[in-house]
């Protein structure tokens, strides 16, 4: 206990408060500084939700100043995978989600790479999507086995007829609307 | 052609190759990564820096800003500190370290962002009373912000020998004109109208920039690029503030937390001003920007109509008058002329007697109107006269509500009046949904805000 007896009572300032108020703490996009040659990527992202991609043409962006490459399936020596195995495509030819990246731009720094990736042209083929609960529900496309919640390990017919004799029932369906969160990404 | 400034009391020289390069790009290119990158919109304060500028008196005082929004073309002859300059060698700033006195930071990404608002802020107060509302403009999501406010409230005035308080006694360096160019893109930052003209002359088409609050943000997030830009921050002629028997003047390139400053006492000014944006945002941000993009939401429109506001143009050609009522043509669309500017914003006295000023948004600080309301009348013997209602958010401009109006005029200033004219007004106005709000809930805002307007001053009376 004695190691306390430093501590107990007294204020201690945060390890790092000096670093944080003084602009000193580096945080990971401050580390490019110590890599003059870094290069920097920014994605082309898909505007559809679900989509085949037909074309990719990059001729464009390769006349932007300081993009060094547009990186795309073709590059890809080995697996095609965003992660281990199995995991989404790195260079997907079907976009599953809006704002998916399709094609990546390397470029000498930020700005350049941002204006390179708007100067690529991609040809989609949009595909059906389904975009909300009501639809989903509609088109009978689940997530999972449906699920339901019950107590005294009663069959779904013996809850269902439990339900039908209770003098007071509520029902009625609640959709939530997206919560806006500013955050530091 | 290069930039030249004083950044942490060293000059700077800069070849500008790309005219769109913002003063936190630079600093963090050239190693200078306390300024942090969180929004690139001017919502978070992550980057701020201190600008030296002139006050609405001519004194120098430290100005924070956020420099994601400040174009290094703009700052030619300009003096400004990042959060690296602020230490006297080791020894840390009193600001710096009651923040780490107080554990003002927990993982310290905010951070130099908070230091440089109450820097600012510091020297302004002179330890008499901190204004909280100088960090408005700064978010954190760590600390919770009461150990920050411990901080920022524990400071004391500056001591006689502190090197950035004698600074501000040394004064300002005077901007001149100033032009740079890299291949098809051009900066040019006048600081007399007559440069401006001739700017005008040779690049009728040019982008002009004022505070940058709106322009900057397109930049960033849009990508937007033009091949001209010409700042209009530092141009002297459009800075004048003048309160005379019949008219209050504003130039329309006064920042707005000068215009807060000068009008506090100002009836729908210090309601709208406190609200606008956050005061990083004011200390860039004019008037003559808000009402020149024509936003269908711009805060100050709505109080402008209210008060009858009329504006003076200017160009090469001389000054034309119009009411501001007349200004918004369209969505995004003003009747400026090709190569004309606001000169000035010209509020009729004597004001009216009952205003006040409604914004509704999802944050009650630092956010975009979702509706924006600003009612304002006399009483004459217990009867309602020049009402007026400027609405923002409501149409593809801001609009005043004529015939919500002109049934209150004469009405007796009572509950029945203000019930009735809720209908009236559910009529006449026709929002859209969207992203920000429903149809429904801006139609509801507006109603209530009329019976709000009875109660809020039935109370004051």
């Amino acid at each position: 206990m004695s190691h306390f007896k430093n501590h107990v009572g007294k204020a201690i300032p945060h390890e790092s408060a000096k670093l944080h108020v003084s602009g000193e703490a580096l945080y990971t996009d401050d580390l490019s500084k110590f890599f003059p040659k870094l290069l920097h990527a920014f994605p082309v992202q898909a505007p559809y939700s679900h989509a085949k991609v037909l074309k990719i043409d990059s001729s464009e962006a390769l006349n932007v100043q300081g993009i060094v490459k547009v990186l795309s399936a073709e590059d890809v020596l080995g697996v095609n995978d965003s992660g281990i195995h199995h995991d989404e495509a790195l260079f997907p030819s079907e976009v599953t989600f809006h704002g998916q990246a399709v094609v990546w731009v390397l470029a000498e720094n930020e700005t350049a790479a941002r204006l390179g990736a708007a100067a690529v042209k991609v040809d989609y083929e949009p595909l059906p999507a389904i975009l909300s609960i009501q639809a989903a529900i509609e088109s009978q496309s689940f997530h999972d086995e449906p699920m339901s919640l019950s107590r005294h390990n009663l069959s779904d017919a013996e809850f269902r007829a439990r339900f039908e004799e209770q003098s007071h029932r509520l029902q009625g369906e609640l959709y939530m609307g997206a919560q806006e969160h500013f955050l530091f990404i | 052609m290069s930039v030249k400034f004083t950044l942490n009391g060293q000059p700077r020289v800069v070849n500008l190759c790309d005219s769109h390069e913002t003063l936190l790009q630079y600093l963090r290119r050239e190693g200078l990564s306390g300024s942090k990158e969180g929004c690139a919109e001017g919502e978070c304060g992550a980057c701020a820096v201190m600008l030296l500028t002139p006050d609405a008196k001519g004194q120098a005082r430290y100005q924070a800003v956020n420099s994601c929004l400040l174009l290094l073309g703009s700052l030619q002859d300009r003096e400004l500190l990042s959060i690296e300059g602020l230490a006297d060698g080791n020894k840390l700033h009193p600001c710096q370290q009651a923040m780490v006195d107080y554990g003002g930071s927990q993982c310290g990404y905010c951070t130099p962002g908070f230091v440089m608002s109450m820097a600012a802020e510091y020297y302004r107060s002179e330890g008499k009373s901190f204004d909280l509302e100088a960090l408005a403009g700064n978010l954190c999501r760590c600390t919770g912000y009461r150990p920050i406010k411990d901080a920022a409230l524990s400071l004391k005035a500056p001591l006689a020998n502190d090197p950035l308080a004698q600074k501000l006694k040394q004064g300002l360096h005077r901007p001149f004109y100033a032009r740079s160019q890299q291949g098809d893109e051009h900066f040019v930052r006048p600081v007399h109208l007559s440069e401006l003209w001739q700017a005008l002359d040779t690049y009728p088409d040019a982008k002009l920039v004022a505070g940058g609050t709106d322009w900057v943000v397109e930049i960033n997030q849009r990508y937007s690029r033009t091949s001209v830009q010409i700042a209009i921050d530092a141009l002297e002629e459009l800075k004048g503030l003048e309160i005379t028997g019949d008219a209050i003047t504003l130039g329309a390139g006064l920042c707005l937390s000068d215009i807060e400053h000068e009008l506090k006492e100002i009836s729908l000014f210090n309601q709208l001003l406190p609200l606008f944006a956050s005061p990083l945002i004011r200390n860039r941000a004019t008037l003559g920007g808000n009402l020149a993009t024509a936003s269908p939401i711009g805060d100050a429109a709505p109080v402008l109509l209210a008060l009858d506001a009329e504006l003076i143009l200017v160009s090469r050609a001389g000054e034309r008058k119009i009411a501001l009522k007349d200004f918004f043509l369209g969505y995004r669309q003003s009747a400026l002329k090709p190569q004309e500017i606001i000169h000035s914003i010209h509020i009729p006295l004597p004001l009216a007697s009952h205003s006040h000023f409604y914004k509704f948004a999802k944050r009650r600080a630092d956010d975009i109107s979702s509706v924006a309301v600003a009612l304002a009348c006399r009483l004459d013997k217990g009867h309602i006269s020049d009402m007026r209602i400027g609405l923002g958010g409501v149409a593809a401009t801001p609009v005043r509500a004529y015939e919500t109006e002109g049934f209150l005029e004469g009405k007796a200033w009572q509950l029945d009046s203000f019930q009735v004219a809720r209908k009236i007004i559910s009529q006449e106005i026709k929002p859209i949904s969207d992203f920000r709000s429903s149809a429904e809930y801006r139609k509801a805002m507006v109603k209530n805000s009329l019976l709000a307007f009875f109660d809020d001053l039935e109370v004051r009376q």
